[in-house]
């Protein structure tokens, strides 16, 4: 649990105009919280409000996060696709948002055309696991996303290229990209 | 011992011919010995590769596919027929030299292949006489530009090769004719029990925009991984301007030559 001075530290960091409001603010509470004459249902009540508070603005927060992950995906690929400067950190960032994206949308390929385009954009022939009946497509998934983990970083960034760009175009993929905008959107419109 | 592969779409305008000829070159100057055969009555092969004074040389003391097609075809189903005499392909090739003392051999073609067609039965055949084993072994690849149909031509071509080559252009009339040649090879194989065994896909006229990448991946997961080549040929006028001048695109310019040259080397490693 941060302690008042931790909240100070952070707010050193802040642009005057905002550094005033939130001390406003702070002191506001730590003075309801000190007032020994309010009455216990009151502060309670202000408390419970503060509260509300929080817990919805850290709901948002992880909805904004959802937002963010498809719009930070589809600026690395529209950086990738025009050919704009793009830096490997960027790129190395939409990596995992990728797999992790890309293993949600695992119920929606065929398994074979997933093997196929995983295989193809990452140079490499197709898994055996397809010729298995009991393989899914989550577990063709995982077996390229092992493979591309055990590749060095220069690798990873030049096979990721071609990889994220063919499969970001696929209505497999933008389905899930869709639905993750979607409920984002939802999420938000609830608060307000 | 050659490897016989056959270039061929049923689309035309794709880059058969611009393909075979600039493999040809590529190949040779790898020191590869490489005959290139034009199985197209509108002879683009045979224009890229010999000028008109050539071509006009060649044909008042050798011969064309024409007469290939007119003295010794086989026909190979239903009833195999006695096998004729083996032709001497040294009649019928012109070589094409290029940088230093490297060279190709190009059997060209003409028009006459075209009324041939019409006077030849259905078939089918193969080329057996004129790929003999002397010839086959002479070389290390045999290139077949194929007419862009379906046709006695292209069955010959079928029987003849093992291996065949379909350049594509990434859109939606390019993945349908490319799935339509994935049943004529299904159907050719059923009908004559004889085919070529290895296939490449392999992007002409490349632009790396939104459908061009669709319709790849649409070609790649109903074909497969192994194969769709990862090498492209791009879209570039170079081409055009190095086919005007009867020369290989890396004669022309650099950038596109370097690409080719990529393309160059899956092929080796795929056939």
């Amino acid at each position: 649990m941060p302690n008042f001075n931790d909240f100070m530290c952070e707010l050193n960091g802040l642009p005057p105009d905002q550094r005033r409001v939130l001390e406003h603010i702070l002191e506001g509470i730590y003075t309801l919280a000190l007032d020994v004459e309010v009455l216990p249902e009151i502060r309670e009540k202000r408390l419970s409000e503060i509260d509300n508070y929080l817990t919805k603005k850290a709901q948002r927060s992880k909805s904004e996060v959802v937002i963010d992950e498809s719009e930070y995906l589809r600026f690395v690929r529209n950086s990738i696709q025009h050919g704009s400067n793009v830096s490997a950190e960027n790129v190395d960032k939409a990596m995992p948002i990728f797999w992790r994206l890309l293993a949600k949308s695992a119920p929606e390929w065929h398994r074979e055309h997933l093997d196929h385009l995983l295989s193809y954009t990452m140079g490499m022939p197709p898994s055996l696991m397809i010729q298995s009946d009991d393989s899914s497509g989550a577990s063709i998934i995982r077996h390229h996303q092992k493979v591309f983990k055990g590749l060095s970083p220069e690798d990873k960034r030049r096979i990721f290229r071609d990889l994220f760009l063919s499969i970001y175009i696929r209505p497999e993929f933008q389905q899930v990209l869709g639905k993750s905008k979607r409920s984002g959107s939802r999420e938000r419109g609830n608060e307000y | 011992m050659a490897k016989t592969i056959s270039v061929i779409n049923m689309k035309g305008g794709v880059g058969k011919t611009t393909l075979s000829f600039n493999l040809a070159f590529e190949l040779t100057q790898r020191g590869h010995k490489v005959l290139l055969i034009d199985l197209d009555p509108q002879s683009n092969a045979t224009i890229v590769s010999l000028s008109d004074t050539e071509l006009a040389a060649h044909k008042a003391s050798k011969k064309t596919m024409a007469d290939a097609l007119m003295h010794s075809y086989r026909p190979i189903a239903p009833i195999r027929q006695i096998m004729p005499p083996p032709l001497n392909v040294s009649e019928f090739t012109f070589r094409r030299t290029q940088v230093g003392n490297a060279y190709f051999d190009v059997i060209p073609s003409d028009l006459n292949v075209s009324a041939m067609l019409r006077s030849l039965p259905l078939g089918p055949f193969d080329l057996a006489h004129l790929l003999s084993a002397q010839v086959v072994n002479t070389y290390d690849y045999i290139i077949l530009d194929c007419a862009p149909t379906y046709s006695t031509l292209t069955n010959m071509a079928l029987n003849s090769s093992e291996g065949i080559l379909i350049p594509m252009i990434a859109d939606s009339f390019g993945v349908w004719g490319t799935n339509l040649m994935k049943e004529v090879l299904k159907d050719h194989l059923a009908e004559f029990g004889t085919g070529p065994s290895r296939i490449g896909v392999v992007f002409t006229l490349w632009e790396q925009q939104v459908n061009p990448q669709s319709c790849m991946n649409s070609i790649v997961a109903n074909w497969g991984p192994t194969e769709v080549f990862r090498a492209k040929i791009s879209k570039n006028n170079w081409y055009k301007i190095a086919n005007g001048k009867r020369q290989s695109i890396s004669q022309t310019h650099s950038t596109p030559g370097n690409e080719f040259d990529q393309f160059v080397t899956e092929f080796v490693g795929h056939f």
